[in-house]
């Protein structure tokens, strides 16, 4: 109780809550930006850490942190374009609220969401970081396998209602993340023999291309597309509480999900708000209205992937290993701070742990107060006439994309996502799929392959792990719903029942 | 065009695609290394999948009353406006690195907004100027990032010291 | 409406005019700020040094030095990128050896160790074999002896294939002739998850990481014992050969004026004696290594050499 006492009074020092405020605010702004994100909001701060005392630069960080994870649903929902990789789930659910002119209503969703989705996460962090860290050690390569495998049926079963593209959608993903080195061998593979493509396709370009880019050919190609009038308040508008309450299952399910996928290092906030959607598609009394404007869409993208930063936490600081590139950078900042995240460091920095806690339960907080003044200028930027808003977004994609790696090739690779992601479309092929393939194929593929090598060829010991088995028992499960479903829109097709 | 034509192309587009993947995965190097090293394995199971599904996509075109299932709805799309801002974005990307940022971007945007159908120029003017320029200054000092090409230093001294 | 065409027309002269320029400003070098490339993502051991690094140059060159990170292709993407740049000393990089010794043996890279003028080795980190939790072992000749008795029953991991860890584990195996199974991984984070659960019986990591973790450590691959971890015995006590480090430097495109390449020659041998620096990299585990332009060549030529031979050998 002490420590906390301590905590607070050293977060309302005004220098260090202005930090917290004005990191929080920062990284909003940044995750709002199609292209930057959490690394880059992070990265940028390194160089503060290196002057700032440990406390504040913690406080920055988290904000930085919290804020681009939260940042990446404004503009999913206002512009279809997820700003960060981590709201790519967001968009599902968000724009078609915003289509239907309730954009004010999806941003308050998003921003309760996130709010408890993160504070969920804190809980949890406070209670059980030792616990659920020493549960992830158990997670060898079958186990990865086994849980990237059951990520992207879910992701699969999301794809609207052709299970057939959805599949492709996946496994095409899954193949341009084979192309370039392969994990395990080093040899590099489809290749074309072009020395870019050796390198692999980088996930900015191909996500932002994909998404972005595609949109804003649709808009601009597609008769029906700018048809669509928005006639929503631009503002922001939280639900009430009555709403909030009746869905409370959504979130706590949500957070709980994003929390455990965020302590595995490796999987991230992408799967983990995909999962989390799948899940809710699965379970929600509203299921029938998913992917047109249901509010528990939002909220399962949004309180997952914020309750991401708190998982993502217990691994980096219990035991020093990073659960994402973002806590990776974060963990170098700490060192620089003379911390050395590991078990001793809830015994050695016990007050610093607190203070942790402490600063990333008022982040969130934060983000409560933020959200409703950040989200109405976003809103209203994008009421600006058609034309001048995608040109400034190409151009934003364009300088974005390019400075996440300084390669000129990106830019042609996001291109060619862009008219790829655009004839997906018109083929009536989902996007989500390709993107979460993408993602985590190269985790599938690298786990499977690290598992037959500590095997030595026998299958079977992916089938004896009970934590890989109850994942691949859950996998199938979920794909034959889905193939039960398909197989009677088929059959409904083919007799012609529904034209 | 229909659901049904849309879907045939569909389908045959993925496995066309998928047959060009599936020809890089032939490659002589590793045909003796056990399956977990062989680099290609899982490739070329992807593309098999491809092609599977290519197929069931068409086999969907062909046997089903509209060609398709409920989900697929033939798009309206525009394609030569399609066509032509792809490339104009395609020509803004292939000029972003060598003209460098603040060039391409200046020619760039007010070009494209007017193509798109905009033409008041006393929004296209200040709109562009106050992008370039801000997202120079917001990448070369806020984020440390300097953008390709000339910078706005260097322009602002090229202006004072021209007269 | 004369004077915004004059702007106009101003505008695209110094765009245009630019580029020609800037050979014309080399002879009090340097004149506007140095980029220093790090072929690797920000927040990675090589992006800390880079940037511990940058900050020490700008100091004593007088300007500033901001860090461009060119990650992808196992950090060949960047270091393509530093042999294609003009070679006027406004761009240099902050390269690991792995890029240039290792990844040309693997596959076509668009540069060779000959795209590069030398100007110093900076940093380095001894390699050090951790053990999983649970291991039976403890010493290096009883793991060498199991595995000589039960050769491709154990495991060990390394960040990725072609990483320094990795070639400096097959080293050991080809010294001592046994075999054990690699399992690589996507970074140190992935890997020492798996090492600590117990899937893998080894990891092979660098100094640095085995202090943060709190690894296990058998063995580290040096001369002489290490300050920071003054228990932990050598490989050369234990009886054998192998030492490895993961190491870097400062190199430029070929073909620098000298006096460029004087003066960033001599801004790296004081970057090594600044205090700062070296107490910057003993956070990360890592030690300043100053080698000299002449010393850091031979030394690339000596390591893609042994390099490329293991590597032909691995990758069959």
């Amino acid at each position: 109780m002490d420590g906390f006492l301590l905590a607070l009074s050293k977060l309302s020092d005004p220098g260090v809550f202005l930090l917290m405020l004005g990191g929080t605010a920062a990284g909003v702004l940044i995750g709002a930006m199609p292209g930057l994100g959490s690394v880059l909001a992070i990265t940028l701060a390194l160089p503060l850490t290196f002057v700032l005392a440990p406390e504040p630069s913690v406080a920055l960080l988290l904000g930085l942190y919290a804020g681009s994870v939260y940042g990446g649903s404004l503009s999913a929902i206002l512009i279809n374009t997820p700003g960060t990789p981590q709201a790519a789930a967001t968009v599902f659910d968000g724009y078609p609220m915003m289509q239907k002119g309730q954009g004010d209503l999806a941003l308050g969703w998003a921003t309760t969401a996130s709010v408890i989705g993160g504070l969920i996460s804190v809980l949890v962090l406070i209670v059980a970081a030792p616990t659920l860290a020493r549960f992830g050690l158990r997670f060898g390569p079958m186990e990865y396998f086994a849980l990237g495998l059951f990520a992207l049926t879910c992701v699969v079963s999301v794809s609207q209602e052709n299970l057939a593209k959805g599949l492709i959608a996946c496994v095409l993903g899954l193949l341009v993340a084979t192309m370039g080195q392969d994990p395990l061998t080093g040899d590099v593979r489809l290749h074309f023999s072009s020395f870019d493509l050796m390198a692999g396709i980088a996930l900015v370009p191909f996500l932002v291309g994909l998404f972005a880019l595609s949109e804003v050919l649709w808009r601009v190609a597609e008769r029906n597309a700018g048809k669509i009038e928005i006639h929503g308040r631009t503002g922001f508008r939280f639900p009430p509480l009555r709403d909030i309450l009746s869905r409370w299952r959504v979130f706590g399910k949500s957070a709980m999900i994003g929390t455990w996928i965020g302590t595995l290092p490796g999987i991230g906030a992408t799967a983990s708000s995909m999962v989390s959607y799948a899940e809710a598609k699965r379970s929600s009394p509203n299921a029938a209205n998913f992917g047109k404007g249901e509010p528990d869409g939002v909220i399962a993208a949004e309180s997952a992937n914020n309750a991401v930063t708190g998982g993502a936490l217990v691994p980096t600081l219990s035991l020093g290993i990073p659960g994402d590139p973002i806590t990776a950078v974060m963990l170098g900042a700490l060192i620089i701070q003379g911390i050395t995240p590991g078990p001793r460091l809830f015994v050695d920095n016990a007050d610093l742990m607190t203070f942790i806690f402490v600063a990333l339960f008022f982040v969130n907080l934060a983000l409560l107060v933020l959200g409703p003044l950040l989200g109405p200028i976003f809103a209203r930027a994008v009421r600006a006439p058609e034309p001048v808003l995608l040109g400034v977004i190409l151009v934003l994609l364009a300088i974005g994309t390019f400075t996440v790696n300084y390669n000129a090739f990106d830019l042609k690779v996001m291109l060619v996502a862009g008219i790829g992601g655009f004839l997906l479309r018109y083929g009536g092929f989902p996007l989500a799929p390709v993107v979460i393939g993408f993602v985590l194929g190269p985790m599938i593929e690298l786990s499977l392959r690290q598992g037959m090598v500590i095997a030595r060829g026998d299958f079977l010991v992916f089938f004896r792990q009970p934590i890989a088995l109850t994942l691949f028992i859950a996998s199938a499960a979920f794909l034959l719903w889905s193939g039960w479903r398909f197989w009677n829109d088929w059959r409904r097709a083919a007799k012609g029942k529904n034209a | 065009m229909t659901p049904r034509l849309i879907n045939l192309i569909g389908g045959g587009a993925i496995i066309g695609l998928s047959a060009l993947f599936y020809a890089q995965t032939l490659s002589e190097r590793f045909a003796s290394a056990p399956l977990a090293r062989n680099p290609m394995a899982f490739p070329r199971l992807l593309t098999i999948l491809l092609i599977v599904g290519g197929l069931v996509v068409i086999a969907q075109a062909v046997f089903t009353r509209r060609g398709a299932l409920p989900g697929d709805v033939a798009a309206d799309v525009n394609w030569p406006r399609a066509v032509l801002i792809a490339a104009l974005a395609g020509a803004y990307f292939w000029a972003f690195e060598p003209w460098g940022f603040l060039l391409a971007t200046a020619l760039f945007l007010p070009l494209v907004i007017v193509v798109l159908g905009y033409r008041r120029a006393l929004v296209i003017v200040p709109v562009s100027a106050v992008t370039v320029v801000g997202l120079w200054y917001l990448f070369a000092r806020v984020f440390q990032i300097r953008p390709p090409g000339t910078g706005m230093d260097e322009v602002l001294r090229m202006i004072a010291g021209g007269g | 409406m004369k004077n915004s065409r004059n702007f106009t027309r101003a505008t695209l002269a110094a765009t245009l005019a630019l580029p020609f320029m800037a050979g014309a400003a080399l002879a009090d070098y340097p004149t506007r700020p140095v980029t220093a490339i790090v072929p690797f993502p920000a927040g990675g051991s090589t992006d800390l040094m880079g940037r511990a690094a940058a900050q020490e140059f700008a100091r004593i060159l007088g300007t500033d030095m901001p860090v461009t990170n060119v990650g992808g292709g196992a950090g060949t993407v960047g270091t393509a990128q530093i042999a294609r740049a003009r070679a006027d000393g406004y761009t240099i990089g902050v390269i690991p050896a792995a890029p240039l010794i290792n990844q040309p043996h693997m596959r076509e890279t668009p540069y060779s160790i000959e795209d590069f003028d030398y100007i110093c080795k900076l940093f380095h980190s001894p390699q050090a074999l951790a053990l999983a939790p649970d291991s039976p072992f403890s010493d290096l000749a009883e793991l060498v002896d199991y595995a000589r008795e039960n050769p491709g029953e154990l495991t060990y991991g390394s960040p990725g294939p072609g990483s320094l860890p990795h070639l400096a584990m097959e080293l050991f195996l080809e010294e001592t002739g046994v075999q054990i199974e690699h399992v690589p991984f996507q970074g140190d984070g992935p890997g020492v998850t798996a090492l600590m659960g117990g899937h893998i019986d080894m990891y092979m990591a660098i100094f640095s990481n085995v202090g943060q973790y709190e690894l296990d450590a058998v063995a580290i691959f040096t001369d002489e014992r290490v300050e920071a971890a003054p228990d932990l015995p050598t490989s050369i006590e234990q009886g054998f050969t192998t030492t490895a480090s993961w190491w870097g430097g400062i190199f430029a495109p070929a073909g620098l004026p000298d006096e460029v390449r004087t003066t960033l020659e001599d801004a790296c041998a004081q970057v090594a004696e600044s205090a700062h620096f070296q107490e910057t990299l003993a956070r990360f585990g890592s030690f300043t290594a100053y080698l000299d332009s002449a010393g850091v060549r031979a030394e690339v030529e000596e390591g893609s050499r042994v390099n490329g031979e293991i590597l032909a050998r691995v990758l069959d």
